[in-house]
């Protein structure tokens, strides 16, 4: 068990270090993790599936707001600025390069730079969130792992 | 966590974003706060006016609101982030400091982006500090000084007392002074003496200890990065 557990730490410690390496994380990530403690050990999964279900949300409102006639550039402007927040939050830097070029588009009333803007951070979203999805997979796996070992050496000692 | 503090500070949090509620909410419990999160500056107010009996929203309030709730519910910082739809950051602050009776609440402005027209007008209109997003642990922790800085109206109050008691006490025992005058002073050259001794004492006994090398500051009751003497009674994480 101890070793399982101890293959989980690596992969999990690797799939970070490769999201760092490739830019799609900074240290607002680790701001989040740094909040999570013993008292609080499910406040970055909480944080995360909270980013990730109103990215899905949103993302879905605009969607819809594309396939309209015209365009409501200041609404958008509005909707994309409140993400755009969210997203830097949560440190997911890639994804936050990209709302921002979203933003600029939305800004100069560019309706088709928007749409090619809005697709490009939908996939760097997408990427991400399967990321995150693994990460706290993982996560919740050694804290099962933990849970047994200690059950195991407590029903030892008793 | 270092010694506990008799009233644990109470901060209303107005963001409309659910993430930075959800981070700012966190930040200030690891800083040791209670903490109360609303999603718009009308919800804000409606909870300050939930809170003071002297801008009772009639509609909302509970029937009878006990002193002892009214004390735990109390506000001492309200921290708001500046864009928000409806009623802005800067439109709630301006509000509070024109009520007669929330106008001493400290109120700390949060914006991601860096307007330097837009510090300068929430300063000038009395918030206590303008934080950049994302909110960090240590803009949480300089906080603390403007929460001693707006005490309750109560709390005025009890220390009023409190001065005007003191002021009694020292009346008479001016009255007393010149029976006990000079009982007084005998005590005070025998403590000196003793201190005297006491020092005489510790000043050999650490020479006898000491190493050529060492230098032996005298004993320090406070670290000397504490700069600012209203910390040592707070809570130190």
């Amino acid at each position: 068990m101890d070793s399982f557990r101890a293959s989980l730490k690596i992969e999990h410690r690797d799939l970070l270090f490769s999201m760092h390496d490739d830019e799609m994380l900074d240290d607002g990530f680790e701001r989040l993790q740094s909040l999570q403690d013993n008292d609080n050990p499910n406040f970055l999964a909480e944080t995360i599936n909270i980013f990730c279900t109103e990215m899905d949300r949103v993302l879905l409102q605009i969607d819809s707001h594309f396939e309209r006639d015209v365009m409501d550039f200041s609404y958008m402007e509005i909707v994309v600025h409140n993400l755009k927040g969210s997203i830097s939050s949560v440190g997911a830097c890639k994804v936050l390069n990209s709302c921002v070029y979203l933003r600029d588009a939305i800004r100069n009333n560019d309706q088709d730079r928007s749409m090619r803007a809005f697709n490009r951070m939908k996939i760097e979203y997408y990427t991400i969130r399967s990321k995150f999805q693994t990460l706290l997979e993982l996560e919740s796996r050694m804290r099962d792992c933990q849970t047994t070992i200690s059950n195991q050496s407590a029903s030892r000692d008793s | 966590m270092g010694m506990a503090t008799e009233t644990q500070y109470h901060v209303l949090a107005v963001d409309d974003n659910f993430i930075d509620r959800k981070l700012v909410e966190r930040l200030f419990k690891i800083s040791s706060f209670h903490v109360t999160t609303v999603d718009s500056g009308s919800k804000a107010l409606e909870f300050l006016g939930l809170v003071d009996n002297d801008h009772v929203n009639k509609s909302s309030c509970p029937p009878s609101v006990p002193s002892a709730l009214h004390q735990e519910m109390e506000v001492n910082l309200v921290i708001t982030d500046y864009c928000m739809p409806g009623m802005t950051g800067y439109d709630l602050l301006k509000k509070i400091k024109e009520s007669s009776s929330l106008k001493d609440i400290p109120v700390v402005i949060m914006s991601s982006e860096n307007v330097p027209s837009r510090i300068s007008r929430c300063l000038e209109e009395g918030a206590e500090e303008f934080l950049l997003k994302p909110v960090q642990l240590s803009d949480v922790k300089r906080l603390r000084p403007h929460l001693l800085k707006g005490k309750s109206r109560e709390q005025n109050q009890l220390e009023a007392v409190q001065e005007a008691q003191e002021l009694q006490v020292q009346e008479q025992k001016q009255e007393l002074q010149p029976v006990q005058e000079l009982q007084v002073q005998e005590e005070e050259l025998k403590l000196e003496e003793e201190l005297q001794e006491q020092l005489v004492l510790q000043e050999s006994e650490q020479q006898s200890t000491q190493q050529s090398n060492t230098k032996r500051k005298p004993v320090e009751e406070f670290s000397p990065e504490r700069t600012r003497p209203r910390y040592n009674e707070l809570t130190m994480i």
